[in-house]
């Protein structure tokens, strides 16, 4: 009998279906990326000095700076804000940041500490950004998303008391497993299982569930071996451990806390996920000091247009108030839509209904500084995200500086769309921060007494986006339009790719519209 | 000092932040988290709008800007508002999902009587629900697709057995469910009946002393209504038919001169007085576009019809 191996079952798909259908095998045994990011791309041809205005030093603007100038153009990217980064942003010690109505917060976390109010995490299969950020020499370090010790919290179960995520898992996973082993064994799906494999699902559901040798899901030194114990085991006299009860099974339905077991799952949000050390702007800075001597900052531009000969921009310097105009053969567009359809324009008829169509939405940050971190020091919490029902929706800690004494920041609150999104808009900074103690203290009641200092970002006060990402009205429809060349203009941005809000999003969409104005430029097609 | 803002927790140190707002912002102690459930248009204002268009509805701007609701012209009649919030615009999200019809009503009240906005309110909860985008109800798929053979009107006048006769005889004008707003869902035409397509009418002078140009020759959007219903009225006269025999139309607006968009208002004042009237109760399907600008620069109003010979 011959044995099948990974390696020769691969010769034969590939040998009998072709290559493609070799790379999708490979692919979904976690061989091949599945993605389309391709490795670093390659453009070949001489530009022959052609010159390229990027609107836009965001991370879509600086992919295509970064790019066009390595293959030989002449660029130059123009930047509203006074730095490079767009919404890859951090907030920290001594930053000040005015929104849109004029509250103006002074940052006064302790020197280290800071929050991210855009993008906070990086997924490892984001593999454009991973390898910008090998290249660019961005250092990473693990990002906590998923720890069981954290809680999940309803106002409406167990009195509006937290639960630690390890307690409802288990008991959730085990209490199904057992009504679906106990289900089996008594040939009630007897239609769905064949006899052959009834044996190996109550097999599977003992395992995955926890399940003893009757099928029943119950208090023992097991159990609490997942959900923790009454009393741990230790070492020396009396270390023999305790069993924790159970949580019953009628009530961790009820609870529905089980709606945030699954977050973890899915693919944005597999462990491991990172971060970049000492904030989020370090993809932003690593950019910058390869393209940072091509951007114009504080250039607001007010008009847009193209006709055969080239493109004209006319931008207004915010510094001193005066009109600026630039010129090139080509532009890559990255300014978010909100701002795009707002702009004097000569876009095409089907880009521009799209450009003023797509709605922005709305999300809000809170990042809270205490003067300990109690999460870690009372509750053994080391990173991580806490759940709750309440408007603030997570409380996620910091994952870095463990066990460190001195103040540290946590994100307090994460909205995103929703009344709730537009209720924290409609507030001035201090009062989302209130709000987020009220809730945050509900699961943390150390939160009042060891309350230091906030921070608040709402998204639709972003002077520079109006709104934290694009919302297609209709993608299937228009998406094709939109990342079309309009002559000699292509947008980018993570309004058009298929992962909105996402750094990937921006870096993927650029890395297209790049290549494709890049083809055009050199073969005219 | 640094930290003045940030650290101040009390709401009476609010007041310090909010120096930009000249309207009190929604207290902490007043929030409730989730949907909107407040009906008073203030309280809608200040907890939803204000974030955007501010709590004074003095707009901002950044990057690109939130528009001024306060003095805003746009918000003279309560259609335009309606449909704004409920659909979105540019990079305005559609936010009619997150408040019922009364809701609406109080908030676009109040944009249309505060905020240094001083309109007659006009917004009903029936012209919010036609503002709403249409979503087929069970019901009245059914109804179209099982009535859509006969007329209504031949099964009362007991010619259902007959659905040649019955067809030749009547056009069947479907009201919007549930509102009041003088157009039609739809109107049936029957396969035999005789269409007649009017071209498109354009305004009369109202005023010949006026200077060829002004404004004043042809009146504003209301006046260009009236005197083009007119002239429809008078080309279907010459026809042998009437206004109540028009089940379709398509209404071209300009913007006036100076203003951001089409007088909507306007118009409607002038589309009332012929249908949905005591005297002429017909209502039609109708469309309402603006347009950059009509064949002579002073024309504020185009008008086509389509009336079936009844």
């Amino acid at each position: 009998m011959t044995t099948i191996t990974r390696r020769n079952l691969l010769t034969m798909i590939g040998t009998t279906a072709g290559s493609s259908a070799m790379y999708f095998a490979m692919t979904s045994m976690g061989h091949a990326q599945p993605s389309n990011y391709t490795g670093p791309i390659e453009l070949e041809g001489d530009p022959k000095g052609t010159k390229i205005l990027i609107l836009g030093a965001g991370l879509a603007g600086m992919t295509a700076a970064l790019e066009m100038r390595a293959v030989g153009y002449e660029v130059e990217v123009l930047e509203y804000r006074e730095k490079a980064g767009g919404r890859c942003w951090t907030l920290r010690s001594g930053d000040t940041y005015t929104e849109l109505g004029g509250a103006v917060q002074e940052v006064d976390f302790a020197e280290g500490n800071y929050i991210n109010p855009g993008p906070w995490r990086i997924p490892h299969n984001h593999y454009g950004l991973m390898d910008y950020c090998k290249r660019l020499n961005v250092p990473l370090e693990p990002f906590i998303q998923t720890n069981y010790n954290a809680y999940v919290h309803r106002e409406d179960a167990y009195d509006g008391k937290p639960v630690r995520m390890k307690e409802i898992m288990t008991d959730y996973r085990g209490h199904i497993s057992e009504l679906l082993a106990k289900a089996v064994d008594q040939d009630r799906l007897d239609d769905l299982v064949t006899d052959a494999d009834k044996q190996l699902l109550i097999d599977s559901l003992k395992e995955f569930g926890v399940l003893n040798d009757d099928n029943e899901y119950v208090k023992s030194l097991s159990t609490s071996g997942y959900r923790g114990y009454e009393k741990q085991p230790g070492g020396g006299v009396g270390a023999a451990p305790i069993a924790s009860d159970l949580l019953d099974p009628s009530e961790v339905i009820q609870s529905r806390l089980w709606e945030y077991l699954a977050t973890h799952e899915t693919m944005n949000h597999h462990s491991p996920m990172f971060q970049p050390i000492g904030g989020m702007d370090g993809v932003a800075k690593g950019f910058e000091r390869q393209v940072g001597d091509l951007i114009t900052y504080n250039a607001k531009v007010t008009s847009l247009q193209q006709d055969d000969d080239g493109v004209t921009v006319t931008w207004e310097n915010t510094t001193d108030g005066s009109t600026q105009t630039s010129t090139a053969d080509y532009c890559v567009c990255t300014i978010p839509f909100s701002v795009l359809g707002q702009i004097d324009h000569n876009l095409s008829g089907d880009l521009s209904a799209i450009i003023s169509s797509m709605p922005y939405n709305g999300s809000t940050k809170v990042g809270l500084e205490f003067k300990r971190r109690f999460w870690e020091q009372d509750e053994d919490i080391f990173g991580g995200i806490s759940y709750t029902d309440q408007s603030i929706s997570q409380i996620s800690y910091p994952s870095t500086g463990y066990m460190s004494d001195g103040p540290a920041v946590l994100l307090g609150a994460y909205t995103w769309r929703g009344p709730n999104t537009f209720k924290f808009n409609a507030m001035q900074p201090a009062e989302r921060i209130e709000i987020a103690l009220q809730q945050g203290e509900k699961i943390h009641p150390q939160y009042r007494d060891e309350f230091k200092t906030g921070v608040s970002v709402s998204w639709h006060k972003v002077p520079w986006t109006l709104g934290c990402s694009g919302i297609w009205n209709d993608r299937e429809r228009d998406y094709n339009t939109a990342v079309q060349i309009d002559n000699r203009v292509v947008c980018a941005g993570e309004h058009l790719s298929y992962m909105s809000a996402w750094m990937e999003g921006a870096i993927l969409s650029s890395l297209d519209a790049v290549s494709r104005l890049h083809e055009k430029i050199i073969n005219g097609e | 000092m640094k930290s003045t803002f940030i650290t101040a927790l009390s709401i009476s140190a609010m007041a310090a932040l909010s120096a930009h707002a000249q309207t009190t912002t929604p207290a902490t102690d007043a929030y409730s988290p989730g949907a909107y459930t407040s009906t008073d248009g203030e309280e809608l204002y200040q907890s939803f709008c204000s974030g955007c268009h501010m709590p004074d509805g003095a707009g901002a701007e950044g990057a690109g800007v939130y528009p001024a609701l306060a003095n805003n012209p746009n918000l003279e009649y309560a259609a335009y508002p309606a449909y704004i919030v409920i659909n979105g615009q540019g990079g305005m999200p559609a936010l009619g999902s997150f408040l019922d019809d009364e809701q609406m009503v109080g908030l676009i009240t109040y944009l249309q009587t505060n905020l240094g906005n001083d309109y007659e309110p006009d917004a009903t909860v029936e012209l919010i629900a036609d503002s709403r985008p249409y979503v087929e109800t069970e019901e009245t798929a059914e109804h179209e697709v099982r009535e859509a053979p006969t007329s209504t009107e031949a099964e009362a006048a007991g010619d259902g057995g007959d659905t040649a006769m019955a067809a030749a005889s009547a056009v069947t004008r479907h009201p919007i469910p549930g509102s009041s707003f003088p157009i039609l869902l739809a109107a049936e035409v029957p396969a035999d009946a005789t269409l007649v397509y009017l071209s498109g009418t354009v305004p009369q002078v109202i005023d010949d002393t006026a200077e060829q140009g002004s404004a004043d020759r042809f009146g504003d959007t209301k006046a260009q209504t009236q005197s083009t219903f007119a002239s429809i009225e008078a080309k279907l006269t010459s026809l042998d038919l009437t206004m109540g025999d028009v089940i379709k139309m398509q209404v071209y607006l300009v913007a006036p001169g100076g203003a951001e968009g089409m007088d909507f208002g306007g118009f409607m004042e002038g589309y009332v007085q012929y249908f949905g009237t005591d005297a002429q109760p017909n209502l039609p399907t109708r469309s309402v576009f603006e347009v950059a600008g009509l064949a002579n620069p002073s024309w504020l109003v185009e008008i086509e019809v389509v009336a079936v010979r009844p």
